[in-house]
C-alpha cells in the first residue's frame, strides 16, 4: 500500500513547512494528489472595521492564497467600482458588521440589493465566481424571508450577475469565533474541497451552536470546488437554490 | 474557595475614598448631571468633568478615580454589573492538557475513514492522505468534492462528511429521523464505530440540520429537508466546556450515519491551579470593563448578557478557565432598522495562558487603505 501524504497548504506565496520525521516515515511521493489550481486564481479580501478584529478574520482566509487585494472595507469596491475590486477577483471575502443584504464598511453601509446598478454591474459581469460573507445575517434563509432571492437576481441593480455561489450566515456570527471559521474554510478552498460545503464544514467544526451558514447558488454551480467550476451562469437568470443550516 | 475582589476591605476603602473624592469636589450641578440616566447623559460630558476632577485631586488616589471613571464611562451598559462576577471563583479550577495522540494515529484514522465511509456507500482514497495546515490531514473521495475525512495528528479530532452530491435534486430525504430520537440515535453511531465518550459529561446543545430551498413561483420557497443534526457539548468541573470541543452527528435516509464532527479531546485528569498563576481579579475586571466600554461604544444600546467561567478549548491541546463576556449591541448600520450586533471574547484566568485564545490572534499584516478607487483591473474571467 503506498501512502501519500502530501501538503495542500503549500500554495502561491506560502512556505511549506517542515515536516516532521513522523510523517516523513509516511511520505512516498511528495507530489502525488496534490491540488493543483487550474488556473491562477485572484483572491480580495475586505475587513469592515478597524478595531474589531475583521482584519484577522479576512487575513485568516487570505493567508492560504498569495492573494491579489486586502483592503478595509469601502462602498466602492462593492458598487460603481467593483471592476476594480470584488469583482476583480475569482474569490472575495467579506467580514465586518451586516444585516439581511447589507454589509458595514468604513464609510458606510452598501446594500447588496441595488449594488449592482452601476456601469461596473453587479458581480461576476467580470471574474467573481465566489463570495463569502463572514457577518451576521447577511444572506437569509427561508426561515427568515419566504422571498430570500428576489434581492439576490431579479432586478437589474442585483449582484448576482454570473456569480456563481455566495455564503455566509443567517443567523448572528460570533467574534470569537470567526477567524477560526475562515481560517478553515481558506484551507478547504486551497485544497480544492467543494466551496459551499466546506464553509458549512467550518462553521460545524468551529463555530457556536447558534452559528448556522446559508449559500445561495446558481443551481448548476452547486458542485463547484476553486479549480474545478461550471461555466459563468447568465447574468439575466433568476434561477437561485440556497442550502442552509438549521 | 470562593474569592472576591470586592470581598476585600482595603479595596473597598479605596474606591470608597475615591468616590468621596470625585463626588464631595465635583460641583452640584456637575454631579447631577453625572449620575444619573445614561440615556439622558452624553459621555463626552461626563468624561470631562471627571478629567477635571482628576487634574485636581491628589496622585494617591488617582487610580481609584480613573476606577470610577470607567465604571461611570460604560453605565451606558446595561448589566455591567455582570463583570463584579470576574474573580469568584467556587471550587478548585483545572487547566488541562491533552494526552500523547497514539503512535498509530495515521493508520487508525484510516482505518475509521474506511469504516465510515464503507458504512455511507463514499470511499475515501487512503492511499492519499494530504496535509491541510500543520496539523490537519485529509482524505478525500474521488467523485465527490464534498465528501471528506480530515483529522488533526495533534488531538485526535476529526470530521466525517458523506458527500452531499448525492442530495442536489429537488425532494426531500425519505425517511429522516424524528428529533426525538437524534441524541439516540448519534449514541448508537458512536457506539458502533468504537467512540468512547463519557455520557455524564454531555449536554445536547442544538438539534437541527441541513436543508435546500428553491422559489415557489408564487414569491415564497419550496423547502427540502436533507439532513438532521444533534450536537453535544462538554460539562467538565461543573464548567460548560466552550472553544473546538463539540460533537456533532448528522443523520440521514433512515437515520443512517451522514457527517460527524469529533471535537472530544481526551484532556486527562488535568492539573489543578494555585491561587499564584492566576490573573489579578481586579485587572481582569479592568480588561474586561476597558473591552466592553471600547465594543459599545457608538452603539443605539448595548448590554451585557453573560460573563460566564467556562473552560476554553483552543483547538490546540490546551484547556484552561476563562471568562465568556458576551455583550450584545444595537447598532445603526445605515439603513433600515439598527441590527442586533453582539461581541464576545475570552479573559483567561491564567495570569499567564498556554492556550490559545481568539484575541491572541493578530493578523501578520494590515490591510491597505481602502479609500483609493484607482483602477487595478484584472479584466479576466478564469
Amino acid at each position: 500500500m503506498v501512502n501519500a501524504i502530501t501538503d495542500s497548504s503549500a500554495g502561491k506565496g506560502t512556505v511549506m513547512k517542515p515536516i516532521t520525521s513522523t510523517v516523513l516515515a509516511l511520505v512516498v511521493s511528495m507530489s502525488a494528489g496534490v491540488p493543483a489550481m487550474a488556473a491562477d486564481r485572484e483572491e480580495g479580501g475586505y475587513a469592515g472595521t478597524t478595531d474589531e478584529g475583521h482584519d484577522t478574520v479576512v487575513y485568516n482566509f487570505l493567508k492560504h492564497f498569495s492573494y491579489e487585494q486586502y483592503y478595509y472595507s469601502y462602498q466602492h469596491q462593492w458598487s460603481w467600482n467593483n471592476d476594480n475590486r470584488v469583482d476583480a477577483m475569482d474569490f472575495a471575502i467579506f467580514a465586518g458588521h451586516g444585516n439581511k443584504w447589507l454589509i458595514a464598511g468604513i464609510d458606510g453601509s452598501i446594500s447588496l440589493t441595488t449594488a449592482g446598478s452601476s456601469g461596473d454591474r453587479g458581480y461576476g459581469s467580470l471574474d467573481a465566481e465566489f463570495i463569502a460573507f463572514e457577518s451576521c445575517y447577511v444572506v437569509p434563509s427561508p426561515i427568515e424571508e419566504s422571498n430570500w432571492y428576489s434581492n439576490w437576481t431579479s432586478e437589474s441593480d442585483d449582484v448576482f450577475d454570473g456569480l456563481h455561489q455566495a455564503v455566509g450566515f443567517h443567523t448572528l456570527s460570533w467574534q470569537s469565533t470567526d477567524q477560526k471559521i475562515t481560517n478553515y474554510f481558506g484551507s478547504r478552498i486551497h485544497s480544492n474541497h467543494a466551496v459551499w460545503q466546506s464553509w458549512f464544514d467550518a462553521i460545524n467544526a468551529r463555530g457556536r451552536s447558534d452559528e448556522h451558514g446559508s449559500a445561495v447558488m446558481h443551481p448548476s454551480a452547486d458542485g463547484d470546488t476553486y479549480s474545478s467550476f461550471v461555466s459563468d451562469p447568465a447574468e439575466s437568470h433568476s434561477s437561485l437554490r440556497i442550502w442552509y443550516q438549521y | 474557595m470562593t474569592r472576591s475582589i470586592y470581598s476585600e476591605m482595603p479595596r473597598l476603602l479605596l474606591t470608597g475614598l475615591a468616590a468621596g473624592v470625585l463626588f464631595t469636589s465635583v460641583s452640584p450641578s456637575a454631579v447631577a448631571q453625572t449620575i444619573p440616566q445614561p440615556e439622558q447623559v452624553r459621555r463626552p460630558v461626563i468624561q470631562r468633568e471627571v478629567e477635571r476632577e482628576i487634574q485636581r485631586v491628589e496622585p494617591r488616589v488617582v487610580e481609584q478615580i480613573r476606577d470610577v471613571e470607567l465604571q461611570i464611562r460604560v453605565a451606558n451598559v446595561e448589566n455591567i454589573e455582570l463583570l463584579q462576577t470576574i474573580g469568584r471563583y467556587e471550587g478548585a479550577l483545572r487547566a488541562y492538557r491533552v494526552g500523547r495522540t497514539p503512535s498509530d494515529l495515521d493508520s487508525r484514522m484510516r482505518d475509521l475513514a474506511e469504516r465510515m465511509g464503507g458504512s455511507a456507500e463514499m470511499p475515501f482514497n487512503t492511499d492519499d492522505v494530504a496535509r491541510l495546515d500543520q496539523t490537519r490531514m485529509s482524505m478525500r473521495n474521488s467523485e465527490d468534492p464534498s465528501a471528506v475525512f480530515e483529522y488533526d495528528r495533534r488531538t485526535g479530532n476529526f470530521l466525517f462528511n458523506a458527500g452531499l452530491m448525492k442530495m442536489r435534486d429537488d425532494s426531500s430525504t425519505p425517511d429522516l429521523p424524528r428529533q426525538s430520537e437524534l441524541a439516540e440515535l448519534a449514541q448508537r453511531h458512536l457506539q458502533e464505530f468504537g467512540l468512547d465518550v463519557n455520557t455524564r459529561e454531555m449536554n445536547v446543545a442544538h438539534l437541527g440540520g441541513l436543508n435546500m430551498a428553491i422559489p415557489d413561483g408564487n414569491g415564497g420557497s419550496t423547502v427540502f429537508e436533507k439532513l438532521k443534526s444533534v450536537r453535544f457539548e462538554r460539562v467538565m468541573d461543573g464548567l460548560p466546556v466552550e472553544g473546538d470541543t463539540r460533537l456533532i452527528v448528522q443523520l440521514g435516509e433512515g437515520g443512517s450515519l451522514a457527517g460527524m464532527v469529533y471535537q472530544w479531546p481526551n484532556f486527562g485528569r488535568g492539573q489543578e491551579i494555585s491561587q499564584r498563576l492566576m490573573a489579578d481579579p481586579q485587572d481582569m475586571q479592568q480588561q474586561a470593563l476597558e473591552t466592553v466600554q471600547a465594543m459599545a461604544a457608538d452603539t443605539e444600546r448595548a448590554w451585557l448578557t453573560a460573563v460566564d467561567l467556562v473552560l476554553y478549548d483552543d483547538g490546540r491541546g490546551f484547556m484552561e478557565p476563562a471568562y465568556h463576556v458576551v455583550l450584545n449591541r444595537m447598532i445603526d448600520l445605515g439603513e433600515g432598522e439598527p441590527a442586533m450586533i453582539p461581541y464576545d471574547f475570552y479573559l483567561p484566568v491564567l495570569s499567564e495562558p498556554r492556550a490559545f485564545f481568539p484575541f491572541m490572534e493578530q493578523a501578520e499584516r494590515a490591510p491597505e487603505n481602502g479609500e483609493d478607487e484607482g483602477a487595478l483591473r484584472n479584466g479576466e474571467d478564469e
